[in-house]
């Protein structure tokens, strides 16, 4: 028997080693979305497949690895062996879409198999229709690259170099891709070689006992969170906007209950899975979910199964939710992340010191692709943007932040992709203009990002959801603002929101806006100092300071204070009484 | 020794160490820091230790000023500009988020208000091409709107670019300088010539933040020391782990933010190198944290990568990775019912429970009362008077919980923080490829050699050096510092193409004349010596490895080579290397240049020590008869075995069973198992 000392401190040393794979990983890949903005996931599972410490990266990818891992397990049994490396990129086998490549290695002490490495990264191209993978044209998996299913890409620790040479063939980047495989082994290795350090020092029974302790310490605390919530029934409702086929407000649905210790999630009543690539898989609405409850239950630790179990999700299959093969699932993320809103939705009140009032949801992302002038040589930038949160109460929404399945992305260096593309940047903002949801508290600001296109035959594909339908505000808060982007020539610009293929021409701009977060409280009750120091930070203008705060700021940049009371009363009267 | 005074005076968190190196001897004197007020402490042990300053020849200077007016957010009024449409980037940051899955997450707070951020027109392309020329007129107009009659203090740019080509930002400077000659002017192109401008502009303004700060409180030290007769050589310890002459601050002084920790990390190397050792972790254990660094070859490894309160910083600093574990340390129980230790510290008051303050909450220095580790007559050398059955009384609730005795609960708690010490350790080496059994480690700080030995046994370390005076050892490090610069630039070379090994000639050849220059006019021209260091990668990768380069390599330097030692590095980070396929590329260079200090004065034993005792330690879940004597007693004996308590004026070092511990002829003692 293992003392309790000795588990916290094999539990510690686990949750190093996959922060030390995903760091293995960041450190040495190719692609840009790897190494810049961390659109990856490291985990170490054991051998039944349950994430027991996920690294930093997409928090929904570190939520995974389980499905595929039993998929894995259920092929090959018994072959599997010491240096096998196993590889899928299958949406249809619990994978997300096909740029996220994910490789599994056995871990053996002895001639038992103890635990798994995984390390999962977006590859920017597996080939396909058009250039990054993600084309929003695509109506079938197979136009959206190649497809992985689960196979052994070293066995025994050997190689397969036939399957190296059939995925460099397949992918327009190979130097890149095959430079992001490598990346990915390496972090495997790492993982391996530390938890074989581990097993040396305390046996593996030890970190076996190890590997219970942390599910079911973690089983435990996510139970008494949901136990403390009320029983009932709880529904949402929102709308996708549009799938760039359409500007069609398609509607999704929830219904949330919570029983004791169990809380379900079902997410029948939604739309049926759409035309083109806006399609998920169960399981990468499972790990949008678990998402939110883990932010809920435990927003600092790093992940594991155990706080997991309380959940049950379903979906209606062939809905958006949980789409039917041959489906197109290049923009899994969006439904993924509605998905998770909608949890967030029905939850917040419920939690209004764990979550926040509507964020700007969307991953919007936009890949904008042209040829350097001098060479001819194609490129393609994807991009997702941040944008703003909603408040809480006590405190205002945080601006420019990753939807939350993202996790911990980071934004690209303007430097670095000026150096690396035919694009120029001309801002880099808070979205002051649209704003964010007033409130006591109020909503955190979107971004606005401007390029100029210095390249050839240039196209843009915009993914930017939440473009009609507005953050939602809170408790009295108000609503925040919509993502869309913008082309601009010849002066005038144009907005869009979801759209397919857009040509380009040298010297046209295109402007990403994230909207911004929804406020929380009522307006008038946000103390008029606070008020003022927005103007004077040019959040807001004096005029919103009236109009939405009632706040009066006078000739010198000072808060009238008769002139604001009076403002406030009157407003209060008007619209109820202000709780300030 | 001989010759005028050294003296060190070092302002830590809780005390103010000063240690002075006379002809008759060292000199060790202990006051009370003043956090609101840091220079008093500095000048009131300078009062208190007695020291004639007249015939002081080296004053050094290591203080945490710099890092608490960031911490606290009591820098100057600053006034930021940018390239236009840019003034958001302090905000903006990275726009990641920390913790994965905190919805309610709130980015570290940027030491610049958005109201204080203001635009310039111009824009420089990223191969430092003129997009848009300045335009002189229009920035004029900007600077007097933006500082007229404003009150800052100081002023940061940071163009687009600008690593590239600085010229759009020098142009700016001399516009501010001329119309408000007299204000503090910070270029991100002078403070780091590397890409990525968030966090170029994070250091840009971090720097323009603390540099009043700086200059004050050296205004004020040099005024005390100007009072008291002082003609010597008044430096101050860099986060490179070297000094500058005070003057040497005037726009250099984020240097100085963590010019503390850095100067343990010098004095360990200076010690642990007398006996020969020169590959060391260093292991640092005051009141509130633990720092660690690994030194290789005697020199602490650089890291371009640190951040102060999630600011990143892109200046090279010791690579010293601080966690919450110091002798204040709490121990608490989590929402799952595991025991923790820090970070939350019990700080100088009310203190650990054992100091008789109100404090309740044990900590770690409780634990050590309560396992018998260390003895209340002798606690900080007999300065502190503390009370054991506090310290018990502490551990109650925390017995009860875990149905286990109140010693063996303490116990828990030190095996816990040394976890985390371990994992502190683990981050400096085997996270960058180091193997800590290769390494030998230096325990000091007033708690650092009670744990190295246990913390040594999880890492497979096998030798400790645990130094004399370890309690102050960082005072010593400031004296036994060299002066230090250092300079880098951004600059791509495909190590394949023509030319390229003259191209890396020629670029240390001019940063080194940049860097001469620089020392010459700091009165600084003798022994100097030089480091060359590429920061190497393969082209398509972001982040780059460091290849350090000897001088006399540097001459016959060729495309093998280069190749040959990229891969060797990279290899040994990420267990792999592959230029069959990938061509490596030099993304920057970095020169340092230090000069020697005047001889290093010898560090003893005092002679303030305890009296021997018989013991009981609490430890491993065994009562351990153990010996306390003083370390006079082992060099009289010349050698000892665990269990076994060494202690001195400053701290005390714990020999467990199966260890043995001997003394060195450099006042050294030498553990191991």
């Amino acid at each position: 028997m293992t003392d309790a000392v000795t588990l916290q401190i094999i539990r510690g040393k686990l949750e190093a080693l996959a922060r030390e794979m995903g760091v293995v990983l960041a450190r040495s890949a190719m692609s840009p979305v790897i190494y810049e903005v961390y659109d990856f996931g490291c985990g170490i599972s054991d051998a039944r497949g349950r994430l027991i410490a996920g690294s930093h990266g997409v928090a929904a990818f570190s939520a995974l690895f389980g499905p595929q891992i039993n998929a894995i397990a259920a092929k090959y049994g018994d072959a599997i062996r010491p240096g096998d490396v196993f590889m899928t990129n299958d949406p249809y086998l619990g994978g997300s879409h096909l740029n996220d490549v994910l490789l599994v290695a056995p871990i053996f002490e002895e001639d038992r198999l103890i635990a798994f490495a995984s390390s999962y990264a977006h590859w920017t191209e597996v080939g396909g229709m058009a250039p990054g993978s993600l084309s929003p044209d695509a109506v079938e998996i197979y136009q959206e690259g190649i497809r992985f299913p689960i196979m052994r890409l070293y066995r025994a620790g050997e190689r397969q170099e036939e399957l190296v040479e059939l995925i460099a063939a397949n992918v327009r980047l190979p130097r890149m891709s095959l430079g992001d495989l490598n990346a990915q082994v390496a972090a495997l290795r790492i993982g391996e070689t530390r938890l074989r350090e581990a097993v040396a020092k305390y046996g593996a029974d030890a970190v076996l006992a190890a590997f219970d302790h942390v599910l079911d310490t973690s089983e435990r605390l996510a139970r008494a969170a949901v136990a403390a919530l009320p029983d009932g029934v709880y529904e949402a409702d929102d709308f996708i906007d549009g799938d760039g086929f359409s500007d069609t407000q398609y509607p999704v649905h929830m219904r949330m209950t919570i029983a004791g210790d169990e809380i379900e999630f079902d997410f029948a009543g939604s739309c049926d899975q759409l035309p083109g690539p806006m399609n998920c898989s169960l399981e990468m609405l499972l790990c949008g979910v678990k998402v939110v409850f883990k932010a809920i239950v435990d927003p600092h630790g790093p992940s594991n199964e155990g706080w997991y179990r309380p959940l049950r999700v379903s979906a209606p299959e062939g809905s958006v939710f949980n789409a039917r093969a041959p489906a197109a699932m290049g923009w899994f993320y969006e439904p993924m992340a509605q998905g998770a809103e909608l949890v967030w939705k029905a939850m917040a009140p419920l939690v209004p010191e764990r979550l926040t009032a509507g964020s700007y949801m969307s991953i919007c992302v936009v890949l904008l692709g042209a040829r350097w002038p001098d060479t001819g040589e194609q490129f393609v930038h994807i991009e997702a943007s941040a944008g703003g949160f909603g408040a809480a109460s006590g405190a205002d929404g945080t601006s420019v932040l990753p939807a939350a399945p993202q996790g911990d992305l980071y934004n690209y260096s303007l430097e670095l992709l000026e150096a690396r593309a035919p694009l120029r940047m001309h801002r880099y903002a808070l979205n002051t203009e649209a704003g964010a949801g007033a409130g006591r508290w109020r909503g955190g600001f979107g971004a606005i990002r401007e390029y100029e296109i210095l390249g050839d035959d240039a196209f843009v594909y915009g993914g930017m959801g939440r473009n009609t339908e507005r953050p939602w505000g809170m408790a009295g808060g108000g609503a925040g603002s919509c993502n869309g982007y913008e082309i601009v020539r010849n002066g005038a610009a144009e907005r869009y929101g979801r759209t397919r293929k857009g040509a380009l021409a040298q010297g046209d701009r295109v402007r990403i806006v994230t909207g911004g977060g929804g406020g929380y409280g009522d307006p008038l009750a946000r103390p008029a100092e606070a008020v003022l120091d927005d103007v004077l930070d040019g959040y807001i203008g004096a005029e919103a300071a009236r109009t939405d705060y009632g706040v009066v700021i006078d000739a010198d940049g000072a808060v009238d204070a008769v002139a604001t009371e009076a403002c406030r009363r009157r407003r209060a009267g008007a619209h109820g009484p202000s709780r300030g | 020794m001989s010759g005028p005074t050294r003296v060190g005076v070092e302002v830590g968190g809780t005390f103010t160490d000063l240690v002075a190196f006379e002809a008759d001897g060292v000199r060790i004197t202990k006051v009370p820091s003043t956090p609101q007020e840091p220079h008093r402490g500095a000048i009131a042990a300078l009062d208190e230790s007695g020291l004639a300053l007249e015939g002081t020849g080296d004053l050094v200077h290591g203080s945490t000023v710099a890092t608490n007016a960031v911490l606290e957010r009591k820098g100057a009024r600053v006034a930021f500009f940018a390239t236009e449409g840019f003034r958001d980037l302090l905000t903006l940051q990275r726009q990641s988020r920390r913790s994965i899955y905190d919805i309610h997450y709130q980015k570290p707070e940027p030491v610049v208000p958005r109201r204080d951020t203001f635009e310039v027109p111009e824009r420089i392309g990223p191969e430092g091409e003129v997009v848009a020329a300045l335009d002189d007129a229009a920035a004029r107009q900007r600077v007097a709107r933006a500082l007229q009659g404003a009150g800052y203090e100081s002023v940061a740019i940071c163009l687009l670019n600008s690593y590239a080509n600085p010229a759009h930002e020098r142009r700016m400077a001399a516009l501010v300088a001329e119309r408000f000659p007299g204000t503090g002017i910070t270029c991100s192109s002078d403070v780091t010539r590397e890409f990525r401008e968030y966090e170029r502009a994070s250091t840009t303004a971090l720097a323009a933040y603390v540099q009043p700060v700086i200059d004050r409180y050296l205004g004020e030290f040099g005024r005390a020391l100007d009072d008291r007769g002082f003609e010597g050589r008044f430096s101050l310890m860099q986060s490179n782990g070297g000094r500058l002459p005070a003057s040497g601050m005037a726009g250099n002084a984020i240097t100085a933010l963590y010019s503390g920790p850095a100067a343990g990390v010098m004095g360990a190397i200076r010690q642990a190198g007398c006996s020969g050792h020169r590959d060391l972790i260093t292991f640092d254990m005051g009141g509130t944290s633990t720092d660690v660094c690994l030194v290789q070859d005697g020199t602490p490894v650089l890291t371009s990568d640190a951040e102060i309160d999630g600011l990143p910083i892109r200046i090279p600093v010791l690579d010293i990775v601080t966690v919450g574990a110091g002798g204040g340390s709490i121990v608490w129980r989590d929402d799952g019912g595991m025991m923790r230790v820090g970070p939350r510290s019990a700080g100088a008051d009310p203190g650990p429970a054992c100091y008789r303050r109100g404090g309740a909450e044990p900590t770690i220095t409780d634990a050590h009362l309560v396992r018998g580790s260390v003895l209340a007559d002798t606690f900080l050398g007999g300065r502190m008077d503390v009370d054991p059955a506090l310290a018990r009384e502490a551990f109650a609730a925390l017995a009860t919980h875990f149905e286990r005795s109140v010693e063996q609960v303490a116990d828990d708690a030190i095996r816990v923080a040394e976890h985390n010490i371990v994992r502190a350790i683990q981050l400096v080496s085997t996270e960058r490829g180091r193997d800590p059994r290769d390494y030998v480690l230096v325990p000091f700080g007033g708690a650092g050699p009670l744990h190295a030995a246990r913390v040594a046994e999880v890492l497979g370390i096998s030798t400790i050096v645990v130094p004399p005076a370890a309690g102050v050892l960082s005072a010593f490090g400031l004296v036994a510092s060299d002066f230090v610069r250092y300079e880098s630039r951004t600059v791509r070379i495909a190590i394949d193409e023509a030319g390229a090994a003259e191209r890396v000639r020629a670029q240390f050849a001019a940063m080194r004349q940049d860097a001469d220059s620089a020392f010459a006019a700091l009165g600084l021209a003798s022994g100097l010596r030089y480091t060359h260091t590429l920061e190497m990668r393969y082209v398509g990768q972001a982040f780059e490895v460091p290849v350090a380069l000897e001088a006399d390599e540097i001459a016959g330097l060729d495309t093998g080579l280069l190749r040959e030692r990229f891969n060797e590095a990279h290899h040994r980070i990420f267990e792999f290397d592959d230029s069959r396929t990938n061509r490596p590329e030099i993304v920057s260079f970095r020169l340092g240049i230090a000069s020697p200090p005047p001889a290093v004065p010898r560090l003893a034993d005092t002679d303030a020590a305890p009296h021997a005792a018989d013991v009981t330690i609490f430890d491993g879940g065994a009562r351990l008869p153990a010996r306390r004597i003083n370390r006079s007693a082992l060099l009289e004996a010349g050698e000892g075995d665990g269990p076994l308590l060494i202690a001195d004026e400053t701290s005390t070092a714990y020999v467990p069973p199966g260890w043995r511990a001997r003394m060195d002829a450099h006042n050294n003692v030498i553990l191991t198992h």
